[in-house]
């Protein structure tokens, strides 16, 4: 699809919980989803973990 | 420099997984064939637990355990012995077994034998009951006793007559073919009952069995699209047991539930499981019952979807939402989903709706710490109550709590 016709209407981004979307497509078509869900179901302190991790195995 | 080689630990984990070679080569009872199984012992589902922290239907099959082996003439009997501490409990994991739901593994009961051939271990499952009022779904009336009964004296060992003349049947293809067939080999297995059924019966035939045993012990495997589910089960655990206990490996080689406790072990951690709140299936539920009469998740079964099927191969089984819930879609979006978690693509069980693309395999915890995404399951929901048995099908997720929980111990053993 070629940008400015993308673009010819509004389009909505419902990004996490489904159930936004789900309330949003009965009212409309130009809305799309996108799965998303907080790393480590948003512990801050497993986050801290994760990123010391994976900065530890990119050391090589 | 770093010498802490992931990568190269979790590549070998996930090549284990998709090259065994599960056979069911044998039938035999438990307390011959299981590693540690004594007497007075009861194998359950899940991580440990004991009898005073136990779900409904867990102690509603222990109970049909305790008069099923003999040791207590009715329930009353059963529960004195249970809260005298008189039974011991252990998980099937610690012992190469697996059971679904309650998952439990009583000395006396036979249990199929699987052989990885490829690297030589061997895992045990019960044989599967059907649905409804059945021992693993916590029901002990006396047609609950009384099928176990018939399936120890006529059905165990007429099959295993069978499949020695066999001599042995390869689930791996089984599993293989009836991905492509519209089963996703947890809660859907009507295409790997008919190909057991398909490979088993003319060995069935050339047994000296009457005629009316013959059909009894047909019509029971025709009759239970579940059949299979005892088979995939120990398969895949077969599988999985190899890429345990391999250093610095980050991948999921269990996965269960007690009906309390959701669990996880994981490669490169040895044996500890880490464990948070079981969770409840979002489902159908049989006329006459609803959310509010279900009990938390209970099972092994979940070692399918530790192994790339089950929940994770719902693009192959569409048909299954009618059962479990949702629609079509979900089935397929299920499975993409999960290719953000999973170490690789399977070579031998693939999904003809995605171009025949691998089924998404080998849980990485840090792939699902990362993401926040984490396994799907989808699982039979047990009433709450002992007694009661199956009230319906659904899905859930595993709480990402446990995930968190493994990555915290494996940061540790690496010194962060």
């Amino acid at each position: 699809m070629k940008r400015n016709k993308m673009f010819k209407k509004p389009i909505i981004i419902s990004v996490g919980a489904s159930y936004f979307y789900q309330a949003l497509r009965l009212q409309t078509d130009m809305v799309v989803h996108v799965e998303w869900r907080p790393p480590a179901g948003g512990d801050r302190e497993v986050i801290d973990i994760l990123r010391k991790l994976k900065e530890k195995l990119n050391k090589k | 420099m770093s010498t802490i080689d992931v990568e190269g630990a979790n590549q070998e984990a996930f090549g284990r997984i998709i090259n065994g070679e599960p056979w069911v080569i044998d039938i035999d009872i438990a307390r011959r064939v299981i590693p540690g199984l004594k007497n007075k012992m009861l194998l359950h589902a899940g991580p440990p637990i004991q009898w005073n922290r136990m779900a409904g239907p867990m102690k509603g099959a222990a109970i049909g355990a305790l008069i099923f082996e003999g040791w207590a003439d009715d329930e009353a009997d059963a529960l004195k012995l249970l809260e005298e501490g008189e039974i011991d409990f252990s998980p099937n994991h610690d012992h190469d077994a697996v059971g679904p739901m309650a998952g439990i593994t009583a000395p006396s009961m036979p249990v199929f034998i699987i052989e990885n051939q490829r690297y030589g271990n061997r895992t045990f499952c019960t044989l599967n009951e059907g649905l409804g009022k059945v021992l693993r779904y916590g029901a002990y009336s006396n047609e609950v006793i009384d099928r176990l009964n018939w399936m120890k004296q006529v059905l165990a060992p007429a099959l295993k007559e069978a499949i020695k003349l066999s001599g042995g049947i390869n689930l791996k293809e089984i599993i293989s073919r009836a991905l492509h067939m519209g089963d996703e080999c947890h809660n859907r297995n009507f295409a790997g009952t008919s190909l057991f059924l398909n490979e088993i019966t003319p060995y069935l035939l050339d047994l000296d069995l009457s005629s009316k045993e013959l059909s009894s012990i047909i019509n029971f495997i025709k009759n239970n699209g579940h059949f299979f589910l005892n088979l995939s089960m120990p398969a895949i655990k077969s599988m999985l047991d190899p890429a345990h206990n391999i250093k610095n490996s980050t991948i999921v080689t269990v996965m269960s539930r007690n009906g309390v406790d959701f669990g996880i072990r994981v490669s490169g951690l040895g044996d500890e499981w880490f464990t948070d709140a079981a969770p409840i299936p979002k489902g159908l539920y049989f006329p006459g019952y609803s959310e509010a009469d279900a009990n938390p998740d209970i099972g092994d079964s979940s070692i399918t979807e530790t192994g790339g099927i089950g929940g994770f191969a719902m693009a192959s089984a569409p048909a299954i939402v009618q059962f479990v819930g949702g629609t079509a879609q979900d089935a397929v979006n299920y499975t993409k989903e999960m290719y953000n978690i999973t170490w690789g693509k399977h070579k031998a069980f693939t999904i003809p709706y995605l171009n025949f693309v691998g089924t998404p395999t080998g849980i990485d915890i840090i792939k699902v710490v990362e993401t926040g995404i984490t396994p799907v399951i989808n699982t039979g929901i047990a009433h709450k109550e002992p007694g009661v048995g199956q009230v319906g099908a659904g899905i859930l997720r595993a709480p990402i709590s446990v995930f968190n929980k493994a990555l915290r111990r494996f940061a540790e053993k690496i010194g962060i």
